[in-house]
């Protein structure tokens, strides 16, 4: 999962930023600005927004309603140090999915992002099933017919991301975009590895492919492993 | 103090004025009509007095003697007469005449009363020829005096009825005046009630006023709607700049103490090492400080717009300029940059030893923070024109134009991230203004982006 972080204040945004990648191991972009926030959005896939409302060049509040108005649905979740109702109304219904006032608690942040980002994708529940693989996103725990399979956090990402959008060709790229922040490039020649990985892990477990490869589209997990 | 009412005072003082006016004006009309008419009555009286001389004839006794035949006289029953011959005897007076309107008195026209009565008396002394034949046809003279007298009352009576129609006409324009007045007055102060229920609708909540077409309509009402259109908009606009500062504050407040706890909450994620643990509280600390920083820059400026100074105290600048540099010298020399002052001696301002250092220190600190290392920043106090000029000048990157004008605002930030990394809270700027004001001088920046930048300020002497 990839999530964007926009705050500018520099140490609370680092400090995010490491929660959200050794807690539930996201990719993390930062940005403490309103215009570069909106350019990035539009231009990468996010599968959060996590937003301060007081930021430099646009507000957070014109950060979401640009977002809105250009169709642009990624879950926003809002910091804000305002606990008037007034601006929570006025937040949510400009669309925002969700708020939290400073000083916020970081385990509950975590938690939010992980329920905006299930419920953004369609998932109501923590826990995930596909066929006999079971995945679960609050202890990051995959079974298999009961079975603890043991992966490491990259191919815990890969298949967490996968198990979103089951039986859909995911690209490398979108799934490249997702699991890294702005370096994703770098990491494009070992995804491969992490996938092969993966796919033999489950292999294993399963006794069937359950992720297949298709050359030059991408990877998806099969309808024919879901036994 | 009771209100007084525009309404009543202009109608009592109208009325009041009408009222005078019809005073006078039937005050000298009856004055006029009593002349007229009591000039006519004499006329009257002289007429009648003649027909009583005419009727004077001769008495053919042998003192050739005058009588009177009151058969031949024709005059009002109310009217008294009577005739004296030289002798002063009385030869004739009418059978109704009291002896004290009759009895002579002098020549001409008198007023006497009797019995309640006003009368008008007219005595002459006349020529009466007898015997015309004689005297080669010029007669005999015979001198005598005629006393004519008559009541006034019909005249007075007449004039109490012109005075009572005076009296009436006098009411019923007033009446009509009061009437056109409440309703003139009616029209005239109805764009002040209008602008008072618009003007009573503002509040707090509503900081909102629009001076109602009907005052501003109205010339002389329409520089009032003006100014309280303008004072309330000024007034939102201060308040919203209050609650701009109050959300600006709880952001800046919310946001260092979140970073406290975030950091606090990153270190406990997972079990860490010893090193981890000691650089984890070094940042802690650090995060802490700037809490401190902003909570004592936060009351520093409460203070500074609270507080005034009393009159009498006078801090020379150079003074306090020597202090700050002082105070900053190891800060200075820590980002490699040089302070160079240059002042006049016995530049005095009303400003406390206190603020003009925390003044002097902040231009100090800000020039510093935005300037690179080897650079130098240069204070200057000079005497000119009467005022005491202080500035503070550095090499540094500059204000771009767009942000100058927002420089002094309470936690404006030219650039966030560049002054985050100096430190500064947005406040320092802030702080300054409002010391230079709170003593009626002026504060101003100027920058030439990539040459320097100076803050010019003025102060009076004392």
């Amino acid at each position: 999962m990839r999530v964007l972080v926009v705050e500018d204040e520099p140490r609370l945004a680092d400090n995010i930023a490491t929660a959200l990648r050794d807690g539930p191991g996201y990719a993390v972009d930062l940005t403490a600005d309103g215009q570069e926030a909106l350019f990035l959005c539009g231009t990468r896939e996010y599968d959060l927004v996590l937003l301060d409302l007081m930021i430099p060049t646009l507000s957070g509040q014109d950060v979401v309603r640009r977002l809105r108005s250009a169709n642009n649905g990624t879950p926003v979740l809002v910091l804000t140090a305002l606990s008037n109702k007034q601006t929570t109304i006025e937040l949510l219904n400009l669309g925002a999915d969700d708020y939290m006032t400073k000083p916020f608690d970081l385990g509950e942040l975590i938690a939010r992002v992980r329920a905006l980002i299930r419920r953004g994708k369609g998932v109501s529940q923590s826990i995930l099933e596909f066929g006999v693989i079971r995945l679960n996103l609050a202890e990051q725990t995959v079974t298999s017919r009961g079975d603890n399979v043991d992966l490491s956090p990259t191919e815990y990402r890969i298949l967490e991301y996968l198990i979103h959008r089951p039986r859909v060709i995911v690209s490398k790229r979108e799934l490249l975009e997702h699991l890294y922040d702005f370096t994703w490039e770098h990491h494009s020649n070992v995804i491969e590895a992490h996938v092969s990985n993966l796919r033999r892990k489950l292999r294993l477990t399963t006794d069937a492919e359950v992720l297949e490869t298709y050359r030059g589209r991408g990877y998806r997990l099969a309808a024919d492993g879901a036994v | 103090m009771k209100p007084q009412s525009i309404v009543r005072r202009t109608m009592l003082l109208v009325l009041s004025t009408e009222l005078l006016c019809a005073l006078v004006f039937s005050g000298s009309a009856l004055w006029h009509e009593w002349h007229t008419r009591m000039h006519a009555f004499d006329v009257t009286l002289s007429g009648r007095s003649d027909s009583i001389l005419g009727a004077a004839q001769d008495a053919e006794d042998a003192a050739d003697s005058i009588r009177i035949d009151p058969a031949e006289i024709k005059i009002p029953s109310s009217d008294v007469y009577a005739v004296y011959n030289s002798g002063g005897q009385l030869i004739g007076s009418s059978h109704n005449a009291a002896s004290a309107l009759i009895s002579r008195t002098r020549e001409g026209f008198s007023d006497k009363h009797l019995d309640g009565h006003a009368y008008r008396v007219f005595q002459r002394s006349a020529m009466k020829i007898i015997d015309r034949d004689d005297n080669d046809g010029a007669g005999v003279k015979r001198p005598i005096t005629i006393v004519y007298a008559a009541p006034t009352a019909h005249i007075w009576h007449e004039i109490r009825e012109a005075a009572g129609f005076y009296a009436l006409t006098g009411l019923l324009l007033m009446a009509a005046t009061a009437s056109l007045l409440m309703m003139l007055l009616r029209r005239v102060l109805h764009p002040i009630e209008e602008l008072a229920t618009r003007a009573a609708s503002v509040s707090k909540e509503a900081l909102h006023f629009e001076a109602p077409a009907s005052a501003l309509q109205v010339k002389e009402l329409a520089p009032l709607a003006q100014v309280l259109s303008n004072t309330v908009s000024r007034l939102r606009r201060a308040f919203e700049n209050e609650q701009r500062f109050v959300g600006d504050a709880a952001h800046e407040l919310k946001t260092a103490v979140a970073v406290v706890r975030s950091t606090i909450q990153v270190l406990a994620m997972r079990s860490r090492s010893t090193k981890e643990y000691t650089s984890g509280l070094d940042r802690l600390l650090e995060d802490n400080q700037r809490v401190e920083d902003l909570v004592s820059r936060m009351l520093t400026l409460a203070c500074m717009e609270q507080q005034s100074d009393p009159e009498t105290v006078a801090t020379d600048l150079g003074d306090a300029v020597s202090k700050a540099v002082h105070n900053l010298a190891s800060f200075a020399e820590a980002r490699m940059v040089a302070i160079l002052s240059e002042t006049e001696t016995n530049v005095r301002v009303c400003l406390s030893m206190e603020k003009a250092e925390v003044l002097i220190s902040n231009l100090i600190v800000n020039a510093i923070q935005h300037s690179t290392a080897g650079a130098q920043v240069k204070v200057t106090v000079e005497q000119r024109a009467g005022k005491a000029l202080l500035q503070v000048r550095d090499t540094g990157a500059g204000i771009a134009e767009e942000a100058l004008p927002h420089i002094f605002e309470r936690f404006y930030r030219e650039d966030s991230s560049r002054s985050r990394e100096t430190g500064g809270a947005g406040l320092g700027l802030a702080i300054c203004k409002s010391i230079v004001q709170s003593v009626g001088g002026t504060i101003r920046m100027e920058s030439t982006p990539g040459v320097q930048t100076v803050a010019h300020i003025s102060f009076s002497l004392t």
